[in-house]
């Protein structure tokens, strides 16, 4: 069964059929995810919250397929890791947050490339963030990225660009070890 | 130039390292758990609504019957009124 099979048997009310929606797209929404908030752990979290929306848009009949079903997917992800993200940055403000323990040893380099990426774009606001994510990591074109934020190819553009000023400012910075 | 270079450098590196992340073996499970028990609440609500429905359809009636009731019973007293005072020949 292909993805948007499954999604219109869950539409018509085969629930069911939405675990052939979480098997066919959950690794590359993981990997979008994991890149986007830089932990495994709230990544699944994220990502399990992100289905239940979707399943819950199916339900209601919201999904009207102006996209295809792998972009809606995307956007949701996207969205549900922003607004972890939000609420992360939010708690980091109010409280001094541990670095947390490492619960398994598996995927150890990923876990570090991530940790590493998550500091080095840390403050950078959350559209450029996602916007880097997208373009430089992901691969996406800046159309699909500007459809995915739901913002215009210009938009996309000026986040790319600000985004790697901003980096390379930091990078600077280091190296003349004023951070 | 360098420094873009090494940008692209350090994001090669890292989208290399990450591209075959997969979320745990049970993570399938535990999002159709969680989707299972959304739905279990969603029919809890639906049928509480449903009931809630057949409450406000049931009270709607009874209110209307006892409208009803409460018109007859005034109209009846009226009428006896009328046919005692016309017997006494007060009318």
């Amino acid at each position: 069964m292909d993805l948007e099979t499954a999604v219109q048997r869950v539409c018509s009310g085969d629930a069911s059929a939405f675990q052939e929606v979480i098997r066919a797209t959950r690794k590359q929404l993981y990997r979008v995810a994991a890149r986007l908030l830089g932990d495994l752990e709230e990544a699944e979290d994220v990502l399990q919250e992100s289905y239940v929306r979707a399943y819950n848009e199916l339900g209601l009949g919201r999904f009207k397929a102006r996209s295809t079903t792998q972009t809606w997917l995307y956007r949701i992800v996207i969205n549900c890791s922003l607004d972890w993200l939000r609420a992360r940055r939010r708690r980091e403000a109010r409280y001094e947050v541990p670095v947390s323990i490492e619960r398994h040893n598996s995927q150890l380099e990923a876990r570090m490339a991530l940790r590493e990426l998550s500091s080095w774009l840390a403050d950078l606001p959350l559209r450029q963030r996602t916007a880097v994510v997208l373009k430089e990591l992901e691969g996406l074109s800046i159309q699909e990225i500007s459809q995915l934020m739901d913002c215009t190819v210009g938009a996309v553009e000026q986040y790319l660009v600000r985004a790697r000023a901003a980096l390379r400012a930091r990078r600077e910075d280091e190296e003349n070890g004023t951070i | 130039m360098k420094k873009t270079e090494q940008f692209e450098e350090r994001m090669a590196r890292l989208a290399a390292a990450t591209k075959d992340l997969e979320p745990s073996p049970e993570f399938a499970a535990r999002a159709a758990r969680r989707i299972e028990d959304q739905q279990q609440q969603l029919i809890g609500w639906r049928s509480l609504w449903a009931l809630g429905r057949k409450a406000l359809l049931v009270a709607a009636i009874g209110a209307a019957v006892a409208v009803f009731l409460a018109y007859w019973a005034d109209r009846q007293l009226e009428e006896e009124f009328i046919s005692a005072a016309i017997a006494e020949g007060s009318i």
